[in-house]
């Protein structure tokens, strides 16, 4: 199971189905094909069709990037989540950033790491938005090929500080390959993770686990309620026979697709507030569970040197 | 008994890039399964090991300079070998000091150039013609002996994978259904093996 989760696609390019193809060969199994927009958002917003025939093997995603610079400009980011199956947010400054991990929503935040920022990642800003489910992105697409020697020690300088700073956390790799001649095997992606600073554990998950995380929590997201209750099955199978249900069921969807919709417009606030609640169970270190094994333990001893 | 310890990497080179396929391979294209056989097709005769080796020197010299090079045994990087080359099919095994394959995985990760087919063998690779490529590390192991049995099982496999389509096509539902169901199942799960293989047998070669 491995997820790349930026491929730069547009829907007139001749190369795409070569792209799909090499990327199968190399193993990857799920592929994010996305679509850039930066400035103004266009008036109707659906994403570009997918490819006719993509190889079996492959499960294909669509994904938004969006280039932010100006905080005024992300009214709309709600409408968005529901066209696109991954939001992802390229911020061209501090602020943005700051904002994009404190308070917007989206999935993934995707920095350009190829320039040089002028900048320093801060521990609380990242860490905020990982608390929150957002992932970071780093792309090694323009560090590989064609963007010249500055992009490429730029790329490792800034993963470097990206990985040193949210401590090995909470990072995806993927692969931003304009061409098939940039996409690199998943193995060689996690040695190049290595190489910057990740152990290849962590190397491994960002390309497998927390990438498979960023998706599911993203559909997670867009089609239950608040992200505590989801229709897995409607239960078409059964009301085959069953006459009588059949009515029933159909007339609960819609009541339910209503509900969730106006939650989802209304009161993000409420579904935002909902997904921290899935990070304390995992925050439990050894460290913690030690501290408070002694504390217990003192506590019972206190509880008896008072008996004697 | 001290013993020097290394790493070998077995690797494919791959050719994603269509305008560098065989022209046969280029007429039919739109195949799925042509694509796979061209993504794997021959490389040049011009790429020798001597050029292999020098090449992945070069490109540590230039990723991690004179200490890379250094790490690889000195200026003229003897930790680096290359064991086998088969242009045929595109498959290599390269030695290289535990301390230090991460350096040349990751400098073979950066490299995008073979010689082109037509190219002179004497041409330098970087004054000739060159073809777009790409490395994929497909094992890393501790003895020679497991990396050789890996580039053996990959190759069957990858014959299996190719010859499964095309008997279907033409055989129908002739063949066993043995070999269709194992095909199937490696057609959908091509790489997903792991490539680390830490383990070291002790009958390896020391040299």
């Amino acid at each position: 199971m491995f997820f790349d989760l930026n491929v730069p696609y547009s829907p007139d390019d001749s190369d795409v189905p070569h792209t799909l193809n090499f990327l199968a060969e190399l193993g990857y199994t799920t592929v994010a094909l996305s679509h850039t927009i930066s400035g103004k958002l266009p008036s109707s917003l659906t994403p570009p069709p997918l490819p006719s025939n993509p190889p079996k093997s492959l499960q294909l995603l669509t994904r938004l990037n969006l280039t932010l610079s100006d905080p005024a400009q992300n009214q709309r980011l709600a409408n968005l989540t529901q066209a696109y199956d991954l939001v992802a947010l390229r911020p061209t400054n501090e602020k943005a950033l700051l904002n994009a991990c404190t308070s917007l929503e989206c999935d993934v935040i995707s920095l350009d790491l190829s320039v040089r920022l002028p900048y320093h990642f801060k521990f609380k800003m990242l860490s905020a938005a990982i608390s929150r489910g957002i992932r970071l992105e780093i792309c090694y697409g323009p560090g590989i090929t064609g963007s010249g020697l500055d992009a490429r020690r730029n790329l490792i300088g800034n993963a470097a500080s990206l990985i040193r700073a949210t401590r090995g956390r909470g990072i995806i790799v993927s692969s931003e390959a304009q061409r098939a001649l940039s996409l690199r095997a998943p193995w060689d992606v996690i040695n190049l993770a290595c190489v910057w600073g990740l152990s290849q554990e962590r190397g491994k998950e960002a390309i497998c686990e927390e990438a498979r995380k960023v998706t599911a929590l993203a559909k997670l997201k867009r089609t239950s309620w608040r992200g505590i209750v989801d229709i897995v099955h409607g239960g078409e199978s059964v009301n085959r026979e069953q006459t009588t249900t059949k009515k029933n069921a159909p007339a609960k969807e819609d009541t339910a697709s209503p509900s969730s919709n106006a939650a989802d417009t209304l009161k993000r606030k409420a579904s935002l507030g909902s997904e921290p609640a899935e990070e304390p169970e995992k925050a439990l270190s050894k460290r913690e569970m030690k501290r408070r094994a002694k504390k217990a333990r003192l506590e019972s001893r206190g509880a008896h040197a008072v008996d004697t | 008994m001290v013993r020097l310890k290394n790493r070998y990497l077995l690797l494919d080179i791959l050719y994603p890039d269509p305008k560098t396929w065989p022209t046969a391979a280029q007429a039919t294209k739109n195949n799925s399964q042509s694509a796979q056989l061209a993504i794997h097709s021959p490389t040049s005769d011009a790429l020798t090991p001597g050029l292999l080796a020098k090449m992945i020197r070069e490109e540590v010299a230039e990723l991690y300079g004179d200490w890379g090079v250094g790490k690889l045994g000195g200026a003229s990087a003897t930790g680096v070998n290359v064991k086998y080359l088969s242009p045929a099919t595109s498959t290599a095994i390269i030695r290289c000091p535990r301390a230090s394959f991460r350096l040349v995985w990751s400098a073979l990760t950066y490299m995008s150039h073979v010689p082109e087919p037509g190219a002179g063998a004497q041409k330098r690779p970087n004054g000739g013609r060159e073809r777009p490529c790409v490395f994929r590390v497909v094992r890393v192991s501790g003895t020679m002996r497991k990396a050789e049995e890996e580039a053996i099982r990959r190759a069957r496999q990858e014959i299996v994978r190719i010859r499964g389509v095309e008997e279907k096509g033409v055989l129908g539902d002739l063949i066993s259904g043995v070999e269709d169901g194992k095909a199937k199942m490696e057609r959908s799960v091509p790489v997903a093996r792991n490539v680390m293989d830490e383990s070291e047998d002790e009958d390896m070669d020391d040299d």
